[in-house]
């Protein structure tokens, strides 16, 4: 435990160093977005890794969170924080009304239902344009201006300002996330995942288990949400686009779905390749889906699937 | 006292009548066999009992209690818990990780000072590892209690469904053919561990087509044929009862 503690600490304070190493702002870009990408990604892990669902709602609530803290902060001039948490509370509750009708559906009609339901979302933010201003967007978003007690408010807008933000904030959504997937409930979700009837025979009541899995997955992808908003400071129908479902779906298979660690390494292994693979042009696509086909074949559990395997294959073997 | 009491149970598909009017009742620290030819409606009634299916009609009593419009993970924290004829267990995790799952208190809510407490064991939990590590132990799988369950054979999954049931301390243990596609040792070993939690004062209700597992264990024996409760009483008696006879032979 006092190791771990160790390790995790030098992880952290090693990508605080990193802006320290002047690295240019593009870099930066790059690790904001895979901050924003691994909580997102993590929003889905949640459903499809521990819960045994595969929830395209997730990119749906996290258009939902964007949408939701750039209309409070334009129109109702509300600062950071609270945007920030109405827009994840907000897609909770959103989540918790819909989800009891997806929650009854079974597993392929659930897979429907939830793109129906990002599909709806998408029609919504286009249409409504007394609010969304439809296809347009809502440009000119301001940067996270944080009003903490005590301490003059902080305003994250440099890019340094802002991958320092999302460092702090994806380590809190894993921490969390790691608690919660090793508490009582994270166990139950598991035993959902594996086996429903057992579940039930066990006594876990399976209905309200995935429905908490829900509420809490929307509230993960919603303040991802809120900090893209934020960070771009533009948002327009397009963040609904099957783009960002794509990449935290791929992120997730080859990541390692049931596993954090594996999914972080995906965020990482998932945002990076793609700016690499730019200098080939129009090859890019063709070697992205080569090293997927590759990923499904050879690891079908995804890296930490196959890390935790072997790990474990090495316990037993000692004993 | 009575455990659990059925009245006028029916359970209806379509045409079919898989279950028809069956009343019965089990009382404290009895082991009662259910027998009947394939499909007179045995695993049925045990779906309609735990609602994993819905009944038609009829009312189901546990504990003086009526539980027919209570949900499963309800009833089974009332103490009324069942296995499963094709053992179900979790094959991902191991032997103690199953069983603690199996133990966990569903009851109480899902309390956040859990989310954020230190990873160590608390009371109630060492407690549940006591008793998962002692039953492991008592059915003799102790080598294997790190191995994923999924790596255990047949005949151990059902060893492990069992006290995987036994693990929320149960009043009433409903066993859907508990020896079923299991060794002859094996199928002893069961029956020694029915009996010896009988003798504890565990209460059973055992679906089963092994005629030596019923006549050794049960007091009370019930027979149903398509749906209907066609006789009940020892097993001694049972076996000579013409209409059972006919009910497995069809003369």
């Amino acid at each position: 435990m006092k190791r771990e503690t160790l390790l995790y600490g030098l992880l952290i304070a090693g990508f605080g160093a990193l802006p320290l190493f002047g690295l240019s702002s593009y870099s930066l870009h790059v690790l904001i977005m895979i901050g924003i990408f691994l909580i997102l990604s993590q929003s889905l892990n949640l459903m499809m890794g521990y819960v045994g669902l595969l929830s395209l709602a997730c990119s749906g609530f996290f258009g939902v969170g964007a949408y939701v803290s750039a209309l409070l902060s334009l129109h109702y001039k509300m600062t950071f924080i609270p945007s920030f948490l109405t827009a994840g509370l907000g897609a909770a509750a959103l989540a918790a009304c819909v989800g009891i009708p997806f929650l009854r559906l079974s597993k392929h009609s659930f897979v429907v239902g939830t793109l129906a339901f990002l599909l709806m979302c998408d029609l919504v933010s286009r249409n409504w344009t007394s609010v969304t201003r439809g296809p347009m967007g809502l440009p000119g978003i301001p940067s996270p201006r944080i009003a903490l007690p005590f301490l003059p408010p902080i305003v994250v807008s440099s890019k340094e300002a802002h991958f320092y933000f999302i460092l702090v904030l994806s380590c809190l959504v894993l921490y969390g996330f790691t608690k919660l997937t090793t508490s009582r409930l994270g166990r139950a979700f598991t035993a959902v995942r594996d086996d429903e009837v057992l579940a039930k025979a066990m006594g876990i009541n399976t209905f309200k288990v995935k429905w908490l899995a829900f509420i809490l997955s929307a509230f993960m992808a919603a303040i991802a949400g809120s900090c893209y908003a934020h960070y771009i400071t533009f948002v327009d129908p397009l963040i609904f686009d099957l783009y960002y479902l794509e990449v935290a779906l791929v992120t997730v298979i080859v990541g390692g779905a049931g596993t954090v660690w594996g999914v972080v390494a995906g965020a990482f292994l998932f945002t990076i390749l793609p700016e690499f693979l730019r200098v080939v042009g129009g090859l890019r696509l063709l070697i992205y889906g080569v090293i997927l086909f590759l990923s499904i074949l050879l690891i079908p559990e995804g890296i930490g699937g196959a890390i935790r395997n072997r790990l474990r294959r090495r316990r037993v073997a000692e004993g | 006292m009575n455990l659990l009491e059925i009245q006028g149970l029916v359970k209806k598909y379509y045409g079919l009548v898989a279950v028809d009017h069956v009343s019965l009742r089990i009382e404290d620290g009895e082991v009662v066999g259910l027998i009947g030819p394939n499909g007179s409606g045995k695993t049925t009634l045990f779906d309609c009992i735990t609602k994993f299916s819905e009944p038609n009609e009829g009312k189901v009593f546990f504990l003086g209690k009526e539980i027919t419009r209570q949900s499963t993970h309800g009833i089974v924290l009332r103490g009324l818990v069942r296995t499963f004829q094709q053992a179900r267990i979790f094959p991902k995790m191991n032997l103690v990780e199953n069983l603690l799952l199996a133990g966990q208190q569903h009851r109480l809510p899902y309390q956040w000072s859990n989310l954020w407490g230190r990873g160590e064991l608390k009371g109630r939990q060492i407690e549940l590892l006591h008793r998962a590590q002692t039953l492991i132990e008592w059915t003799g799988l102790t080598a294997l209690k790190e191995e994923w369950a999924g790596n255990l054979s047949y005949g151990q999954r059902k060893l492990l469904a069992m006290i995987m049931a036994l693990m929320p301390e149960p009043r009433l243990l409903l066993l859907d053919e508990p020896t079923a596609a299991v060794n002859p040792v094996m199928i002893e070993k069961i029956k020694s561990m029915i009996r010896e939690l009988n003798r504890k004062g565990q209460t059973f209700f055992i679906i089963e087509h092994n005629m030596d597992v019923i006549m050794d264990l049960c007091t009370r024996v019930i027979v149903l044929d398509h749906g209907e409760k066609i006789a009940e009483g020892r097993p001694g008696e049972i076996q000579k009862n013409p209409r059972v006879i006919e009910a497995y032979f069809g003369v």
